[in-house]
């Protein structure tokens, strides 16, 4: 699995999601399902796909996929 | 504040899942408090543990005892705090103990029966920094849940409650009583489908043999009823239980008895493993926090890691410790109850 598929799923799991809607357009609260508590279950899925533990503030700040991408490089991790 | 926005929180909430991680369960690691500051209540339910109808009382408890034991608890890492009662919104003190509590430190949470719960009162409550109302619903037939409760139009109130406190910006939950009397009747289907369908997050509150219900062993959930319990968990989505981690962990399915780990406090600053376990600790008023829950693991019942709720789940316990004349107004001593060596 790439890290993009890693990356998609990881969003399908924790927010329970379709993977069509997973895409550069999804922010916090834009789909009903990411909610503050469905983000720590993204956060979660996260953690365990790429093996990483998000500081605090990371957490806070990840509020779309777009941003995700940038905030998983400071893990180095490459979407 | 939204949880998502809440450094403090989540950093807590994070290190009590990470603990659940490493150690497989909640060991003794402080969760938070349940909080009974006043036991007066506006309803007569048949189920009631905390004797409100015949016994509405304030306690002694005041808000400098409030303030110290918010500090402590945000000492010992805890992160959430749970507002009970008897009926919470007919205690004057609410919003005052919401805004000594803190949103920036605590996730706070209330239990209410949702009769007094307008749409000003769950702006009020929003504002002051609740983060979650837990409505308790008996059915979803208003005849059966007003049997339940000794109030006719309880139905209708509770289901505009939670309206009221979602459109605040609230977290509305559903609480739901199970136990091996009603676990295959429908009903809880029927309300998880109402909670999905509205957006509402449903709790599952195990039946204890205590309070009016005391010795009643049946009502207790087998271990075939939790099974079910597990395999409802798989279908509906915000479907909890205390015995679970509070956030999606992949690890450790049931993270277990949480008694001590988020002790029970009386109107009179007693302070209990939970709910239901009806033995004394010790007093906010008189020890630390810490003390008192250091006290209580030490017994081996609530060190050791037990996986079902005592309360609802264990009966053997409950008939052995928890029957003698004890209540949560009037705890006994946990030293007259329990030995040491007991497990």
């Amino acid at each position: 699995m790439t890290n993009l598929e890693k990356y998609v799923n990881a969003f399908v799991e924790g927010l329970g999601v379709e993977e069509d809607v997973v895409n550069s357009k999804l922010e916090y609260q834009s789909v009903p399902e990411w909610d503050s508590v469905g983000h720590m279950g993204l956060i979660s899925e996260l953690e365990d796909a790429f093996d990483i533990e998000m500081e605090t503030d990371d957490i806070v700040d990840f509020n779309s996929y777009n941003t995700g991408i940038k905030i998983l490089k400071k893990y180095n991790v490459e979407i | 504040m939204e949880l998502k926005d809440n450094k403090r929180v989540l950093q807590k909430m994070r290190a009590f899942d990470k603990y659940i991680s490493k150690n497989g369960n909640v060991g003794t690691a402080p969760r938070g408090i349940l909080l009974n500051y006043s036991n007066a209540c506006n309803f007569k339910c048949q189920q009631c543990f905390t004797q409100s109808p015949s016994r509405p009382v304030c306690g002694t408890l005041t808000l400098d005892d409030i303030r110290k034991l918010a500090d402590e608890a945000d000492e010992l890492g805890m992160y959430e705090v749970l507002i009970e009662g008897g009926e919470p919104l007919v205690c004057k003190d609410l919003y005052d103990i919401i805004r000594i509590f803190g949103a920036d430190r605590f996730y706070i949470e209330m239990t209410s029966n949702g009769y007094l719960l307008t749409k000003a009162v769950a702006q009020r409550l929003k504002a002051a920094g609740m983060s979650r109302v837990s409505i308790s619903l008996d059915s979803t037939k208003a005849e059966i849940h007003d049997r339940y409760r000794g109030v006719k139009g309880a139905y209708e109130h509770a289901i505009q409650a939670l309206e009221n406190a979602k459109n605040a910006g609230m977290q509305a939950s559903v609480n739901f009583l199970v136990g091996h009397y009603n676990i295959h009747s429908g009903e809880i289907e029927e309300i998880a489908e109402f909670c999905q369908k509205n957006d509402y997050h449903f709790s599952i509150v195990p039946a204890t043999p205590t309070g009016n219900w005391k010795a009643k062993f049946d009502v207790m959930l087998t271990p075939e009823d939790t099974a079910y319990l597990e395999k409802l968990r798989t279908i509906y989505k915000h479907f909890w239980r205390d015995i679970w981690p509070p956030l999606p962990n992949k690890k450790v399915k049931v993270s277990g008895c949480i008694a001590v780990n988020r002790p029970y406090i009386n109107p009179y600053g007693d302070v209990l493993p939970c709910s239901y376990l009806h033995m004394k600790l010790g007093n906010i008023k008189e020890k630390p926090l810490k003390e008192i829950m250091e006290y209580g693991f030490s017994y081996p019942c609530f060190g050791n890691p037990h996986e079902c709720c005592y309360a609802g789940e264990d009966p053997e316990f409950m008939e052995k410790y928890c029957m003698n004349d004890m209540s949560i107004l009037d705890p006994i001593d946990i030293e007259k109850v329990l030995e040491k060596n007991d497990k």
